[in-house]
């Protein structure tokens, strides 16, 4: 039954219709709810359309939120990558890490947001720190269980055939790793656009989060609802735009 | 004349049990050695050993080149590139540069009648196809040592031949030693000239 759907009806179609079921639930909650509880649909459009319409926010909150994320998905990625490949050639390294990433991946967010404002003061350095911290040992993890699992006959070959270091991890391993790494960046930049509003609502004085506090302060729902589907849209473009192509070339490459 | 491999009183053992004790071997150039034996006697520990995959336990190897190509059992393909890259990859790894490196891997693919073929990726090849790639990325390094592990393990007999003739008529007669490994001698490469058969007394 199930088979004679898919096959009749694409899939983005399935996609649309769990986005309208989604948005009527969100209209009918809005009916039944105060404005200051539910903020509407339309009214959450609306927010956000003036929200980009205006110059002064987007310098000074969608811009710093912009670099943060940048900046964060940047530095916990690459120091994230770079000890996996690392603790991947090393097996000492790996076994020394392992503490620091079982403290990393099972202290919750919020505790860590807390402790880096005590070190780090407020501002972008605070929340840079924050999230490139939580989102490397994602990374790590990915890339480090990854490494070990290249196949082994494939790196004897390269030996034999006396392949020279950047030769293999761009050749052997890049190729072994780049799906995995991909999965972990997908989960990362979710994880990492979620913390740094968290961050920064708590402890800046600019950017998305910053705006959230102060609407959530000033009880304008519309708002609210309208910085989050902001965040979402963000989180949208970067899997649309960079990660599903990034997806497809590998699945290219390795088809 | 120096041989090319000399291997002296090697003992290799995997855990407690001995793999090979005070084992002799000295090959010259263009020699063609089979290394005849049941499995798990110790052969493929030999080419590894050769090809520096294996250490001894005690005992010397002396080769007089690192040029060796090595065709294993299975092909040992990198997945992700074509046929030609697989046999382009070791030539730029010894500093050919890449134009060379593919007229060359061309001219060898084309020995093992793969010129069609490329383009194409291992998991759209055969297996015998692969080996054959595996066998032009040997040959294409221009190998001293050409190191044969079971290359023709689970072709048909008529592929088999057919494999053998590309390879012998693609080998370079008067550099290149070769050491085969197999358990069947219709395996054997019609110019082998020497043969050793391992048994339990080797260890």
């Amino acid at each position: 039954m199930i088979d004679s759907y898919s096959d009749n009806l694409p899939p983005s179609f399935y996609h649309i219709l769990g986005f309208m079921l989604l948005l009527l639930g969100w209209e009918m909650l809005a009916r039944n709810y105060s404005g200051l509880v539910v903020a509407a649909p339309a009214e959450t459009l609306a927010a956000l359309s003036r929200i980009l319409g205006d110059k002064t926010f987007l310098a000074t909150h969608l811009g710093p939120t912009l670099k943060r994320i940048t900046l964060s998905l940047s530095i916990g990625i690459g120091s994230g990558a770079v000890l996996g490949v690392l603790a991947g050639l090393i097996p000492p390294l790996r076994l020394m890490l392992a503490p620091i990433r079982w403290i990393l991946t099972s202290t919750p967010a919020i505790i860590v947001v807390v402790v880096f404002m005590l070190w780090f003061g407020m501002g972008t350095v605070m929340v840079v720190s924050i999230t490139a911290t939580m989102v490397a040992p994602i990374v790590y993890v990915n890339v480090a269980e990854s490494m070990m699992s290249v196949d082994c006959n494939l790196i004897e070959m390269a030996r034999v055939y006396r392949m020279p270091l950047h030769m293999r991890l761009t050749r052997i391993y890049a190729m072994a790793l780049a799906r995995p790494l991909l999965s972990a960046v997908v989960i990362a930049t979710g994880n990492c656009i979620r913390l740094v509003v968290l961050a920064e609502m708590l402890g800046t004085n600019e950017g998305i989060g910053h705006a959230l506090a102060i609407s959530r302060t000033n009880l304008q729902t519309e708002n609210l609802y309208a910085l989050t589907m902001l965040a979402m849209i963000i989180i949208g473009a970067v899997e649309i735009l960079l990660l599903r192509p990034a997806r497809k070339a590998i699945e290219r490459r390795q088809a | 004349m120096k041989p090319i491999i000399k291997l002296k009183n090697i003992y290799k053992k995997f855990g407690t049990t001995p793999i090979l004790s005070g084992f002799n071997l000295e090959l010259n150039h263009g020699e063609v050695l089979a290394l005849l034996g049941p499995s798990g006697i110790g052969k493929s520990t030999i080419l590894r050993m050769i090809a520096g995959l294996e250490k001894p336990d005690s005992g010397n190897i002396e080769l007089e080149t690192s040029h060796i190509g090595y065709v294993f059992q299975e092909a040992r393909l990198l997945p992700w590139d074509t046929a030609l890259n697989n046999v382009v990859l070791p030539l730029c790894a010894l500093g050919i540069k890449k134009d060379e490196a593919i007229d060359r891997s061309h001219y060898f693919l084309q020995c093992m009648e793969l010129s069609k073929f490329e383009k194409m990726l291992p998991h759209q090849l055969s297996g015998g196809m692969c080996q054959r790639v595996s066998i032009a990325r040997a040959l294409a390094i221009n190998p001293q040592i050409l190191l044969l592990d079971e290359p023709f393990t689970g072709l048909d007999r008529k592929l088999k031949n057919t494999m053998k003739s590309l390879l012998e008529s693609s080998l370079d007669i008067n550099k290149t030693a070769v050491i085969q490994v197999t358990h069947d001698h219709s395996e054997l490469l019609d110019r082998t000239n020497k043969t050793i058969h391992l048994d339990q007394q080797n260890r």
